[in-house]
């Protein structure tokens, strides 16, 4: 059940967004923030979070998941996840930092997507990844989801593991939120 | 009288004794296809049977700690609580677990007398070796002898799994089950094995009584047949697939039933599971003991399912089964074909972690179609509640009301009974 732990990290990379060329973005809404984990025998732990902002600061666009409310279902452990894997004591966040030439937005209505390359920092380790972002016009709002694959040990993660069951250290993340311009 | 007390004292020794030994001990204990509420689809995590039931893994005795029992203090780490035992730390190649499960049933017959039965219902230890990918996986058992005192009676359970033959004053050893398996796959994904094991098929549950598995004879009870299987669990699919050789318990050869039986299972989610079975067996002699229509003549008998479990919320989750039947004879040189349908949709709903209401309601056709004058139609409700209320223990209380009788229950079913059990391990 460990293994969920690490998973929060997922978490944070998904966010993908866009942001058009000038406009600064803020998010609205309840966003949706979830890993995908899995283990030996078939076994997948979810993880979701409610929480993102977004740091929108001109050159380049900050997405933060605070995994304090990282939940995976378990109590036990959801508690093994933030304090003996991600350590939310000392590393509170994952953030996604991505330059804002890289992301393309729909002119006017509309949807694009695409694939892009940010810095993600989770568990006080920093390291780049690719991820694939859509993010759609809607009524004047931003609607953007974002998906990626982290592997935990790049972030100087321990692999989970409890009473003889171990998570794999790969885990697929994935987000959506909203933001208006 | 004396006698049958004084029987029933020695037994309730032996029992005892047993308990002392390795303390508790109870049936093919657990088997909750609910537990899809914590997101687990799958079996294998919890128990070594990789389509459920049976003996726990290590960290199925973490789970039964962590996600099961009622916590008396919030997230507390078990430690080593769910141990073999209590605390014994085995080493990672060794499962072992005894198991005790007792159930006084009141039975309420329509216009009959009340009768009263006490049950052993298993008093079982199991184990399992595993040496690289090597598996060696079997259980033993007791069931007392049976004594009766006017309306109570006290019996031992598992009588279809028995090793010697029909028990007698000294009761009856129960082997549910024994096989030899290797784990195949990188990730250990297969499970090839030989010998006595579950039947894959329908829901894995561990009410035992249920139509559907009784009328199938795929209970986890005593409904286990000797073969071959490969099971597969992945993350989406899982499923399993064994060539029946015959239930070897069962005795003369002609009554053993041979063929085939599988499920597969889809989880698009971590709270939904869809799930098709099948299963086709062939034997030279009907249970008429079993199933009353039946002629005296070989017998191929057909069960095809459609089953799902399903968690909308977490405290509440759905299973439901359809089964379509099918027993195929040739009577005098004359082609019989009875036709049946089976079906179950239960609830289980926690009302806080530990603690379960059950409903469930269940119906029979026996002869669909058929102008044969024999035509059963049961419907069955239960309404019960589940306490797993400390480490390694739980009570249970259930009332039934059936309005007959279906193949596998007893022929007066029509009626109700309350059940309570108590079931422990070590």
């Amino acid at each position: 059940m460990n293994r969920s732990r690490f998973a929060f990290a997922a978490l944070l990379a998904a966010t993908t967004f866009a942001l058009t060329a000038d406009a600064r973005i803020s998010r609205t809404g309840t966003p949706q923030v979830a890993f995908h984990a899995s283990g030996p025998a078939g076994m997948r732990i979810v993880g979701q979070t409610d929480e993102l902002d977004v740091d929108d600061q001109g050159a380049r666009v900050v997405i933060k998941v605070p995994l304090r409310n990282l939940h995976t279902g378990i109590d036990l452990r959801d508690h093994h996840m933030r304090d003996k894997y991600l350590q939310i004591g000392s590393y509170p966040n994952a953030e996604l930092t991505v330059d804002r030439g890289a992301l393309h937005f729909p002119t006017g209505e509309g949807a694009v997507s695409g694939d892009a390359t940010g810095s993600m920092a989770i568990h006080g380790h920093t390291k780049n990844v690719n991820f694939h972002y859509t993010i759609a016009r809607v009524g004047g709002q931003l609607r953007v989801g974002g998906t990626t694959h982290l592997d935990i040990r790049d972030y100087g993660i321990d692999i989970p593991s409890y009473l003889g069951v171990t998570v794999k250290p790969d885990i697929d993340v994935e987000v959506q939120f909203t933001a208006s311009e | 009288m004396t006698s049958a007390w004084v029987r029933r004292a020695i037994s309730l020794v032996i029992v005892a004794c047993a308990c002392a030994f390795v303390l508790l001990a109870s049936r093919p204990a657990h088997a909750f296809p609910w537990m899809i509420r914590e997101g687990y689809t799958g079996c294998n995590t919890c128990h070594a049977d990789p389509s459920g039931a049976g003996i726990l893994t290590a960290y199925g005795r973490g789970m039964e700690e962590v996600v099961l029992r009622t916590p008396y203090k919030k997230d507390a780490d078990p430690g080593k609580l769910g141990n073999f035992a209590w605390s014994v730390d085995l080493p990672e190649q060794l499962l072992l677990q005894t198991d005790f499960r007792n159930l006084f049933l009141t039975l309420v017959p329509s216009g009959g007398t009340t009768q009263f039965q006490d049950v052993v219902m298993q008093l079982d230890q199991s184990a399992q070796l595993k040496i690289g990918r090597f598996r060696m996986n079997g259980s033993i058992g007791y069931s007392p002898p049976s004594t009766a005192d006017g309306n109570f009676t006290f019996t031992g359970g598992g009588l279809g799994a028995t090793l010697t033959d029909a028990p007698g004053v000294d009761g009856a050893l129960i082997a549910r089950q024994y096989w030899l398996g290797v784990d195949i796959g990188k990730d250990e994904e297969f499970l090839l094995r030989a010998g006595r094991m579950n039947v894959p098929f329908g829901i894995r549950t561990i009410e035992h009584p249920f139509l559907v598995r009784q009328v199938t004879r795929t209970d986890i009870d005593k409904g286990q047949e000797h073969g071959v299987s490969l099971a597969y669990t992945g993350e989406k699919v899982r499923g399993e697939i064994m060539a029946i050789a015959g239930n070897f318990a069962i005795r003369p050869d002609d009554f053993r039933e041979r063929g085939g039986s599988g499920f597969v299972e889809w989880m698009p989610s971590t709270k939904v599971a869809i799930g098709a079975s099948a299963m086709i067996t062939h034997a030279d002699q009907a249970r008429t003991d079993y199933d009353i229509s039946l002629a005296a003549a070989p017998i191929w008998r057909h069960a095809y399912a459609v089953h799902a479990r399903i968690s909308p919320v977490k405290p509440l989750v759905i299973l439901a089964e359809f089964d379509a039947l099918l027993n195929s004879q040739l009577v005098a040189g004359v082609s019989e074909n009875h036709g049946g349908v089976v079906g179950l949709l239960q609830a289980d709903l926690q009302v806080y972690q530990g603690i379960h209401v059950l409903a469930a309601g269940e119906f029979y056709n026996g002869h669909v179609g058929e102008t044969s004058t024999y035509n059963t139609t049961t419907a069955t409700a239960w309404l019960g509640a589940w306490w797993f209320f400390a480490p390694h223990l739980d009570f249970r209380i259930d009332g039934v009301y059936s309005s007959g009788s279906a193949p596998g229950l007893p022929p007066s079913n029509q009626g109700t009974s309350l059940l309570a059990q108590i079931h422990g391990y070590l």
